[in-house]
């Protein structure tokens, strides 16, 4: 199968390189096509016949998306696309399909994929789907990026703090928190004032706004008791 | 004396003395003189009429040519002295005998009956000199107390009475009485006297009744009313008890006749008359005797008076007609007696004309059998060939089946009115092969005369269809089938055979062909409905890359310089992608095509591949893969590609979808082409699936049998008859480990197989 890289050089896995469009499709002709058209709109394209082929293949971390041929023998575009999201990075993937077959393409869309073309599509559609996956791979980056700094600031707090954190959030006053944790509200001030250096935030609404990023890994406050 | 006589007379003296000379030459009856020739004169004293003369005459006359030497001269005289007595006429019966013996002297005198002896014993002096005289048929009594002259010897006439009563006795032991019938003459008396004696014997055990004094009238009325157990002695009756005078002879036939019980006798003539028997006198016997006696006497010997007579000589005779009538046992017949009359056997006969007459008749028998059983077996034949063709020419007509032969030295055809009406011939019209050909369709003589011309010289039979072409243009079907006879010189003798109208079956067969070309077609389009939707992924891969493509091609154009070599990739892969959707539409097409099946050379490989090709979009849709094994070489199919391809392109469609519940790397369906043992193709197609279930193993080429939820049941039924329609086989089976396998093999076009109508 064609192996086909369009990239003029690798080497250091810089942040500003140009986006990969790596496209899987079981049909030489096709794969070379549309290989072709994303060229001409300056698209940096890896080219693989087959699923197996693209997961055996070492990949640069670089920014980019799949578009994935929904049919192909063996393991087809729907495994792919579930063995991709397994990535820390998982690519947005485009689907390209000969037929509406609509399982496979409610499937493919709750799989995450940005968009499901029919064939027969026109370039420019292709071009914008790829466009907007990768905007979406890059705006999904974004967010992951400042999900992981989020979550290693939380990670730096001591128990305590998170404790503390989990009250603040819930809108107690410190006297309450200091009830809560049995201790005086002095200390409460102190350990409020050490978790919002450590996660740098300068308002407790601020705070609650981390608490969005932080999703599963906050650890919430037990509800309070008498009240 | 007149002149004329007077000339006459030296005539006849010369005649005369001619006829003297004659007959001295010629040693005629006139007597030689000087001859020493010797002269018996033989005298009966009564009429040849009565039996016992005769009868002794009969013996008389037999035995003198052979007792006597041929020169002795025999005189016969016959007096009748019953009816002209001695009395009477004695005088001039002496001058008579004088005048007549004067220049005759007999040497013997033989005198029959005692009449005669004492006639001629009166008149010997003055007669016969001193001849010697032998007598017979004279009782000894009537001469008893006379003494006889020294050379006069005979015979002594005796009936036995004894044996015949002890014949009636043993015959009849019966018997109580013994009615004795006689006459009143001087000659019965003596009889009835010794006859008494004799009687007289058996006197306590059997009465004795006499009937001497009656007349003949009365006497035959009184036999008429005798008992049972009584029998008749005839003993005589020459005069009966009214003084007629009557004949023994005539009186035991009217005897015999009326007599209520059987009649015995004494006397061998009246045997004839029917009485039953007795101890008989044969007086032919006598006469032989007589003349034996008389040879004797002529020779010089001087025998002596045979005294006294041997009635033992007498011998017995029985009447086997009276025997029978009386119902007598034949078994009581003693062994001495002599039985007369049996009627005898037609063998005894005429035993050459019986042999002959049974010879032909056997073989007018056999003749005539040999007729009726050739006559019977010929109308069996007859029958059997009858029926044999009346059963022919039922069946041949029921079955609507011309019958024809075609005499090939003559050019002649003979055909059935069935057969005639089938070519639209007139009932008369002469046939010959020509005529024939020329009712056959155009297009189909030669082919049919390539076929009779195989026939005959293959000497096989001859199986053919061919269409008529009918006056009215119509077209029949025939179906012919014939067989090719030789003539002794094992030339081509005739053809014969039958013919039939296969016009309707024709019909339906084409219709059939064409329900079936339609079916197949139908479900060709089913098939294809589930392969559409692939299909259309399939046309889409190139139109997809076609207009990626042109897009690209139109954005490379735009940069400067523009990329040359890039532009000319891309317009060679439009072209390809161009050509490509077309085979796709090409491969559709062929498949929806309605159209009649087409025979052609097929290579098995080509046909795997485009299969492949419409087929790749549906494994692709099904996630599943599919293994192509085809033999590198293979030999060239003949078939129908469309309805081939039909098949293949079903056999994976059903094992795709059996395996559509399987985890996705096990769905693979494999298809394999080699050389089967038969010098054909064979081709399988396996799968990974759970494989027939029990139900469908049994049934699976049963039309609308199915286990799928949506299927027609049409499928692999289909495949089945294509298959066949090829000459191939169609099988399915499940696969030791895991799922199924369908195969089927193709004949190779080698065979040059028949293409199937």
């Amino acid at each position: 199968m064609t192996h086909q890289t369009a990239s003029p050089s690798r080497g250091e896995a810089q942040r500003p390189r140009a986006p990969i469009v790596y496209v899987v499709d079981d049909d030489p002709s096709l794969l070379c096509a549309l290989s072709r058209r994303l060229r001409a709109d300056a698209y940096q394209v890896e080219t693989f016949g087959s699923a197996e082929e693209f997961l055996s293949r070492p990949r640069a971390g670089v920014a980019g998306c799949v578009v994935l041929d929904l049919q192909m023998p063996g393991p087809g575009g729907l495994e792919l696309q579930a063995a991709l999201a397994q990535a820390d990075d998982p690519l947005p993937v485009v689907f390209l399909t000969g037929h509406g077959d609509v399982a496979s393409s409610v499937r493919a869309m709750k799989g995450g994929a940005v968009d499901f073309l029919t064939k027969p599509f026109r370039g420019e559609e292709l071009v914008e789907a790829v466009r907007r996956a990768l905007a979406r791979g890059a705006a999904e980056q974004q967010t992951r990026r400042q999900r992981r700094a989020w979550r290693g600031r939380y990670e730096r707090l001591t128990a305590r703090e998170r404790e503390v954190f989990a009250l603040v959030v819930s809108g107690r006053p410190n006297k309450q928190i200091a009830d809560a944790l049995g201790t005086c509200e002095r200390t409460v001030k102190a350990h409020r004032a050490q978790v919002m250096h450590k996660m740098g935030v300068q308002s407790p609404a601020e705070l609650g706004r981390a608490v969005e990023w932080l999703g599963e890994a906050f650890q919430a406050a037990p509800p309070a008791n008498g009240g | 004396m007149p002149p004329l006589l007077k000339q006459i007379r030296p005539l006849a003296l010369v005649a005369l003395s001619c006829v003297a000379w004659f007959n001295a030459a010629f040693g005629g009856s006139a007597e030689a003189p000087g001859a020493p020739k010797k002269t018996v004169l033989v005298l009966y004293g009564e009429r040849l009429s009565i039996p016992a003369m005769r009868t002794t005459e009969q013996g008389l006359m037999s035995a003198l040519p052979r007792e006597l030497p041929p020169e002795v001269e025999v005189y016969f005289e016959y007096l009748d002295f019953a009816r002209f007595p001695a009395a009477q006429y004695g005088d001039a019966l002496v001058r008579y005998l004088r005048a007549r013996y004067a220049t005759r002297k007999p040497d013997v005198v033989i005198a029959v009956v005692s009449s005669a002896l004492q006639f001629a014993l009166a008149h010997r002096d003055e007669l016969f000199a001193d001849a010697p005289i032998v007598f017979s048929n004279v009782d000894h009594r009537e001469v008893e107390g006379k003494p006889l002259p020294p050379n006069v010897v005979g015979l002594w006439m005796e009936w036995d009475y004894q044996r015949t009563v002890e014949l009636a006795l043993r015959l009849q032991p019966e018997t109580r009485e013994i009615v004795c019938v006689s006459g009143t003459g001087a000659l019965e008396q003596l009889w009835n006297e010794e006859a008494r004696k004799v009687l007289g014997r058996y006197a306590p055990r059997v009465r004795t009744r006499w009937l001497d004094q009656l007349p003949l009238r009365a006497v035959l009325e009184e036999v008429a009313r005798l008992p049972r157990d009584s029998v008749v002695l005839f003993v005589s009756m020459l005069r009966d008890g009214a003084g007629e005078s009557v004949l023994p002879y005539e009186v035991a036939r009217q005897l015999a006749k009326a007599s209520r019980v059987p009649v015995y006798g004494l006397a061998g003539p009246l045997l004839e008359q029917g009485i039953l028997g007795g101890a008989l006198l044969d007086f032919t016997e006598v006469g032989r005797e007589t003349v034996a006696l008389a040879r004797r006497v002529l020779a010089g010997e001087r025998p002596p008076v045979l005294s006294p007579p041997d009635p033992a000589a007498n011998p017995v005779l029985i009447n086997w007609r009276a025997l029978k009538k009386w119902r007598l046992s034949e078994g009581r017949i003693p062994a001495e007696a002599a039985v007369r009359y049996r009627a005898p056997s037609l063998w005894q006969l005429h035993p050459r004309l019986i042999l002959a007459t049974a010879a032909a008749l056997c073989l007018q028998s056999l003749l005539i059998l040999r007729l009726i059983v050739q006559g019977a077996r010929r109308k069996r034949a007859e029958r059997s060939l009858r029926d044999s063709e009346e059963r022919m020419t039922l069946a041949a007509e029921a079955a609507n089946l011309g019958l024809w032969m075609w005499d090939i030295p003559h050019d002649d055809v003979w055909a059935t009115e069935k057969c005639r009406s089938l070519f639209g011939f007139e009932p008369g019209e002469r046939l010959d092969f020509q005529r024939f050909m020329d009712r056959v369709h155009p297009e189909d003589r030669e082919p049919m005369r390539e076929a009779v011309q195989r026939a005959l010289q293959s000497r096989r039979d001859f199986d053919t269809e061919y269409r008529l072409l009918l006056a009215d243009g119509s077209v029949r079907w025939i179906g012919a089938r014939g067989h090719a006879a030789s003539d002794p010189q094992d030339r081509p003798g005739r053809l014969l055979g039958v013919s039939i109208d296969v016009t309707a079956r024709k019909f339906a067969q084409l219709q059939l062909q064409q329900q079936r070309d339609e079916l197949a077609h139908l479900s060709r389009v089913t098939t294809l409905g589930e392969v559409a939707a692939t299909l259309a992924h399939e046309l889409n891969q190139p139109l997809a890359a076609i207009h990626s493509n042109a897009e690209a091609a139109e954005l490379f154009l735009q940069k400067d310089p523009p990329d040359f070599d890039e532009l000319r990739a891309i317009l060679s892969d439009i072209r390809q992608d161009g050509w490509r959707a077309g085979e796709v539409i090409h491969r559709m097409r062929s498949l929806l095509q309605k159209r009649p099946s087409r025979m052609e050379r097929i290579e098995v490989k080509g046909l795997v591949k485009t299969s492949d090709g419409l087929l790749q979009g549906v494994v692709t849709a099904r996630q599943a893969r599919l293994r192509l094994e085809v033999a590198p070489v293979l030999p060239l199919v003949w078939g129908d590609a469309v309805q081939l391809q039909q098949v293949l392109l079903n056999l994976v469609l059903n094992a795709l979808e059996a395996m559509a519940d399987c985890p996705i790397a096990e769905r693979q369906v494999a298809v394999r082409a080699g050389p089967d043992a038969a010098w054909g193709v064979e081709v399988t197609v396996s799968d990974r699936g759970p494989g027939f279930c029990r139900e469908k193993l049994a049934k699976w080429s049963e039309p609308f049998f199915t286990t799928k939820k949506h299927g027609m049941g049409m499928g692999l039924a289909i495949c089945q008859r294509i298959i066949e329609a090829h000459g191939g086989r169609l099988t399915a089976e499940n696969n030791p480990e895991r799922g199924a396998t369908v195969r089927f093999t193709l004949p190779s076009n080698d065979h040059k197989q028949e293409q199937p109508a």
